[in-house]
């Protein structure tokens, strides 16, 4: 019976219990054990024949388990058990409750079947996470939160548009690869990239993240992206304009995140970016870059996961995650300092290091389809990620200049937390074979030869020399308390000023439209009727005597409609 | 025709229709002469259940197309009154049944609230006889007898919804108003019977369909088709003839809007459509072009403009009845397009709706018991001191949104397949973003509920008023997955409709 | 206090034989450009250093372009006032 149950029951199930669990270490490790048990469920089920279901006179499949949803499935296991170690520390319920159902709602979409489910399952993690966003509990979060769900639930509705489209188009719901050929899979397609933080529809990333709690952007970098990457390699593999659009997303980030003050949102912007190579790689679409993608997400979700744990160490430990307030803290955080330089190797892809392994799979499929362009714009984003998340994040948290705070060591479960995942990064960057072995399709690629180390330690040496001598030379971008507007200030800024302008507008003609008509109805209205009534402006047009009025017009309509 | 009587193993079967009617109408009186509280409302609940177990027998039987007829008296129409139960009022039997025994558990801890004591034996009596106006309304097939029942149910409706002038005395003006409109409606209604029978002779529907078709076209049925349809126009609150609707649910007490909301304008919306399918001809172009060129359009306007009235709402018992305005214009809409995808899914609504809006109005209710207003600011912060009630609100939000896995999404979705199936590919924009204003109305509620520091403190209701609102809401989120009740049955109903 | 391995390099001259390394480390990456064949995808991609070229040329260019960048759309903290997360702190107390 268990091992048959889908697996997002799993944490949908857990996430019930754990509410009635006492808060504390009890329901901590409860929280932790769930996905464990998912994993294991996972690994050793039999999913064959799926999980069938009937509903309506539509066949929906819970559990479509192939190679391409089993990599996702394996990691959003792995990364929820690390996410909710993090967490262990907090004493309350709805943060721990939502990040089991927010971890199901993104595997339950991996293992969906069918358009229906995954669209089920699309709008329970934006419903979800949510609330780790809210759990800040400050009003700038609020309306932060507020924001990610508008755009995240829109995102909903444009996919049960397409579903429903698509469904009436073709009569099947079953979620399988669609050309980007009707306005059904157009929709279907913005619906993902809403989600994927295509450019234009990015900005609720930047914008929610650094918003979230601490253990709460933890555990959201993981899932919705990453949800969309997966969509997208399912729905649209091979598609050329996800090239162009990926090729976008790795480049704009990098100039943002070089500037921007949060460090959270620095690793957010570095999140766009690295979504760009997988977006780029389900363009090219070919095995090898398709194996890319699945590879990139799954050490991407760690080595990203890994940063944003040591930031959030740091502003446990601190209360703030500006790069400007922060400052040689490696006195006191030395092994969250070494966890987070971990991290930005790996991201960086320095030789050695899980991002080496995974990125290199990507830029091989794009170089071997010829796409000239856009590998040189690729390796220009690896220096580009090198400069944020490899340079910045730990060298202006934990090095640089002295901020004077000597806040103390992480938590041990922190420790903990980022210690498996740096282990997990390293592991992966030495031991590749094991991470290829789970890819869909089989792995040729050997990314330990001479030669590939050798340039890609050029980049990186002579991308970090430049940074040293820029740095003597006093022309990097200095840290001030600052933000950068984005497109988000469409949304924020201007479009509610034109809103409130048009309505002011609106307001006043409807105003003297208004008067006009109520002074013209009095006058019709007393001279056929003594009515009264002093029931306010509704009721007060609306008498009964008035009401009769109607219904004789709209009989005479129908008799009209029906007699000649 | 006898054949078509189905028969069961006991007799007691074929007695059901007539069962399903008398039964509380019998009740009623008895809780006159006995004029004692706590009975009264034992007797009715008792009434109610057995109406309930009723409609479950009677749906059963009549679930595999067939049906159920009984003669009244013995006499064969189209003399004698016929009862005829086939799975489309079985289905509105089974809704108005279910809603009036749950509505009762509810009124049992909540009815003092709002209404003095000595009063409660004359109200149930009055729940009662508006109960078996309401079934016997959808049980008849006899013109005539619909009229009757319709009267019944609507007399003891102005009185069930003067009963909150104990709370509020706007409550006796809006029944007053529901009075003056429902009886118009009553009289179009009586005028196109009247009709009817001049041009046929007969007040069977069965009898009058057999010779409608045979007269052809005639100026007198299409007449009486208009009269129909504008009274039960009003009855069904169809936009523009709605005004009575807002302030009747507003002001009457919650019990009465639970049970009305759920039961009242369905059953006029299932005259409606019993007319137009079983008295009338549906392929006939009068009925057509009505349904084409006037209800739909009103339809259409309904769905959009009674739910943004209702995002500017501060009483929430009115926002709720603007909602309900919208929700009965999806219904309409399902039935205007003339399809039997689109009946189906109006059955199917009509049925959800019910639960759904019962839930909501209900768990309104159960705040007004602490807070003794429906402003939405009184609301503030009781998802963490009322935390039973406040889900239950959210699950009949979310049903009412249309969220998938409750019941709202299976009837929307329908509802959006039968549109797209007929082309109507605007109409099926329309019906999405109306969902998207109930998203913002609800969403309203439930920012306040839980995102709004607390305002008193307020203690979580009983358990029995619970029992009710958890009873709704568990059947919004069941019906939201097993959908054999209500699709199936529906689907079969639109077969023996269109049939 | 426990065992911190960057104190080890608090002293100037510590840091400053790691920078000499690195520089060592870049020239001779430089240098064996030289004597290395390289499979490469694109013509330009065999030209002699082209990834230290580039990527010492790009990360320049990041620098600049992102601090026009600031110049252009750089804004104070509190810019969009209350209704962001930009300018308030971190609440401590609740987690701590």
């Amino acid at each position: 019976m268990l091992a048959t149950m889908p697996l997002p029951f799993y944490f949908l199930i857990g996430g019930l219990v754990s509410i009635f669990l006492p808060k504390g270490v009890i329901k901590s490790s409860f929280v932790c054990l769930v996905p464990v048990i998912a994993l294991l469920a996972l690994l050793n089920g039999n999913w064959d024949g799926g999980f069938i279901v009937q509903f309506l006179d539509l066949e929906l499949n819970f559990m479509r388990v192939d190679k391409l949803s089993m990599v996702f499935g394996i990691i959003f296991c792995i990364a929820a058990f690390l996410g909710n170690v993090f967490a262990f520390h907090l004493r309350e319920s709805t943060q721990p409750f939502i990040a089991l159902i927010y971890a199901g709602a993104a595997i339950g979409a991996v293992f969906a079947g069918d358009l229906i489910t995954l669209f089920v399952y699309w709008e329970l993690t934006a419903i979800s996470s949510v609330f780790l966003i809210w759990a800040r509990k400050t009003e700038g979060a609020y309306y932060s939160g507020m924001r990610y769900l508008i755009i995240q639930v829109l995102s909903g509705v444009v996919l049960l548009f397409g579903v429903a489209l698509f469904f009436f188009e073709t009569g099947s719901i079953s979620f399988v690869k669609m050309e980007l050929s009707s306005l059904a899979t157009a929709l279907i397609f913005i619906a993902f990239g809403i989600k994927c933080a295509f450019p234009f529809l990015h900005n609720w990333l930047q914008d929610s993240y650094p918003s979230a709690t601490i253990t709460g952007t933890v555990i959201l970098s993981a899932f919705t992206t990453k949800l969309a990457v997966y969509a997208l390699a399912r729905g649209f593999p091979g598609t050329e304009l996800l090239i162009y659009i990926g090729a976008a997303m790795t480049v704009f980030p990098i100039f943002f995140a070089e500037v921007e003050n949060d460090l959270r949102k620095v690793l957010a912007y570095s999140l766009n970016n690295q979504l760009g190579f997988m977006v780029v790689g389900v363009g090219v679409g070919t095995e090898l870059a398709l194996n890319g993608t699945a590879a990139h997400a799954f050490s991407h979700i760690l080595y990203k996961a890994l940063l944003f744990m040591s930031v959030g160490a740091v502003l446990f430990r601190t209360g703030t995650s500006r790069a400007s307030e922060l400052g040689g803290l490696y006195r006191t955080m030395p092994l969250t300092a070494t966890f987070c330089l971990i991290g930005a190797a790996s991201i960086s892809a320095f030789p050695l290091f899980s991002g080496f392994v995974s990125k290199s799979l990507i830029m091989s499929g794009a170089g071997k389809e010829h796409y000239e362009i856009i590998w040189l714009i690729l390796v220009f984003a690896s220096a580009g990620v090198l400069s944020h998340s490899g340079i910045k994040v730990p060298y202006f948290t934990f090095f640089h200049h002295d901020s004077g705070k000597r806040p103390q060591e992480a938590p041990m479960h922190m420790l903990l937390a980022m210690g498996l995942t740096a282990i997990l990064c390293i592991y992966i960057g030495i031991f590749p074979k094991n991470l290829y072995a789970i890819m869909p399709f089989q792995v040729k690629y050997e990314p330990y030869t001479f030669e590939h180390i050798l340039t890609q330690l050029q980049l990186l040496c002579f991308a970090i020399l430049a940074f040293y001598i820029l740095s003597k030379l006093k022309q990097l971008p200095s840290e001030t308390r600052s933000i950068n507007l984005d497109f988000d200030w469409t949304y924020r800024v201007f479009l509610p000023f034109v809103i409130r302008k048009l309505l002011l507008l609106l307001a006043s003609t409807e105003q003297k439209g208004l008067k006009f008509f109520n002074n013209s109805l009095h006058l019709f209205l007393g001279k056929v009727y003594q009515l009264s009534g002093p029931e306010g402006v509704m009721t007060r047009i609306l008498t009964s005597g008035t009401m009769v009025l109607f219904i004789a017009i709209i009989l005479l309509i129908v008799l009209g409609i029906i007699l000649f | 025709m006898a054949s078509e009587i189905k028969q069961g193993t006991l007799d007691f079967i074929n007695h059901l229709p007539i069962l399903q009617v008398i039964t509380p109408m019998l009740i009623a009186p008895v809780l006159v002469v006995l004029n004692n509280k706590t009975l009264s409302w034992l007797l009715s609940f008792v009434g109610a259940l057995a109406c309930l177990l009723i409609s479950v027998l009677l749906l059963q039987a009549v679930s595999d197309g067939s049906t159920l007829r009984y003669y009244l008296g013995g006499w064969v129409p189209p003399i004698g009154i016929e009862y005829r139960i086939d799975a489309a009022n079985a289905l509105l039997l089974f809704l108005i049944s279910m809603i009036s025994a749950i509505v009762l558990i509810f009124s049992y801890s909540s009815l003092h609230a709002e209404i003095p004591e000595d009063k409660h034996t004359l109200f149930y009596a009055c729940f009662l006889l508006c109960l078996t106006g309401l079934l016997g309304v959808v049980a008849t097939a006899d013109i005539f007898n619909v009229f009757v029942f319709l009267e019944i149910s609507s007399l003891s409706t102005y009185v069930l919804v003067a009963q909150g002038s104990y709370l509020d005395r706007r409550a006796l003006s809006a029944s007053f108003n529901y009075l003056i409109m429902g009886t118009i409606g009553a009289t179009f209604f009586v005028i196109g019977i009247g009709y009817l029978y001049m041009a046929t002779g007969s007040l069977n529907m069965m009898d009058i369909a057999e010779r409608v078709s045979q007269l052809g076209q005639n100026r007198t049925i299409q007449a009486g088709f208009a009269f129909i349809v504008v009274g039960m126009g009003l009855k069904l609150a169809m936009v523009p003839l709605h005004v009575w609707l807002p302030n009747a649910y507003t002001y009457a007490p919650t019990v009465v809007t639970c049970f009305l909301a759920a039961t009242a304008t369905k059953v006029a919306l299932y005259v409606l459509i019993r007319f137009v399918f079983s008295v009338f001809n549906y392929e006939d172009s009068f009925v057509n072009e009505l349904f084409f060129l006037l209800l739909m359009p009103l339809a259409i306007i309904a769905m959009i403009a009674a739910s943004v009235i209702a995002i500017f709402k501060q009483n929430l018992k009115k926002l709720l009845a603007y909602s309900s305005l919208a929700q009965i214009g999806y219904m309409l809409l399902g039935l205007s397009l003339m399809s039997q995808k689109g009946l189906a899914s109006s059955l199917v609504h009509m049925v959800n709706h019910g639960f759904t809006k019962a839930a909501l109005f209900m768990s309104l209710g159960a705040f007004m018991l602490n807070t003794k207003n429906i402003y939405i600011k009184s609301l503030k912060g009781l998802g963490k001191s009322m935390p039973f009630t406040s889900a239950a609100f959210v699950i009949g939000g979310l049903s009412l949104i249309g969220v998938p896995g409750t019941a709202g999404f299976i009837s929307k979705w329908l509802l959006l397949e039968a549109a797209i199936e007929a082309g109507y590919w605007l109409i099926a924009i329309l019906i999405v973003v109306s969902s998207l204003f109930a998203v913002i109305y609800i969403w309203k509620i439930i920012e306040v509920l839980y995102f709004s520091e607390r305002a008193g403190s307020y203690r979580e209701v009983s358990v029995v008023t619970l029992i009710p609102i958890w009873i709704l809401a568990l059947f919004c989120i069941f019906l939201g997955i097993n959908t054999s009740l209500t699709v199936d049955v529906a689907n079969i109903a639109a077969d023996v409709l269109f049939n | 206090m426990k065992f911190n391995p960057y104190l080890f390099f608090e002293k100037s001259n510590r840091l400053r034989a790691v920078l000499f390394s690195f520089i060592v480390l870049c020239v001779g990456l430089f240098i064996i450009d030289f004597f290395v064949k390289r499979y490469t995808y694109f013509e330009i991609e065999g030209l002699y250093n082209f990834y230290s070229i580039y990527g010492f040329v790009m990360f320049s260019i990041i620098i600049f372009g992102s601090r026009f960048l600031r110049f252009l759309l750089g804004r104070p903290e509190n810019f969009y006032d209350n209704k962001a997360v930009d300018s308030e702190d971190y609440p401590t107390t609740r987690e701590k």
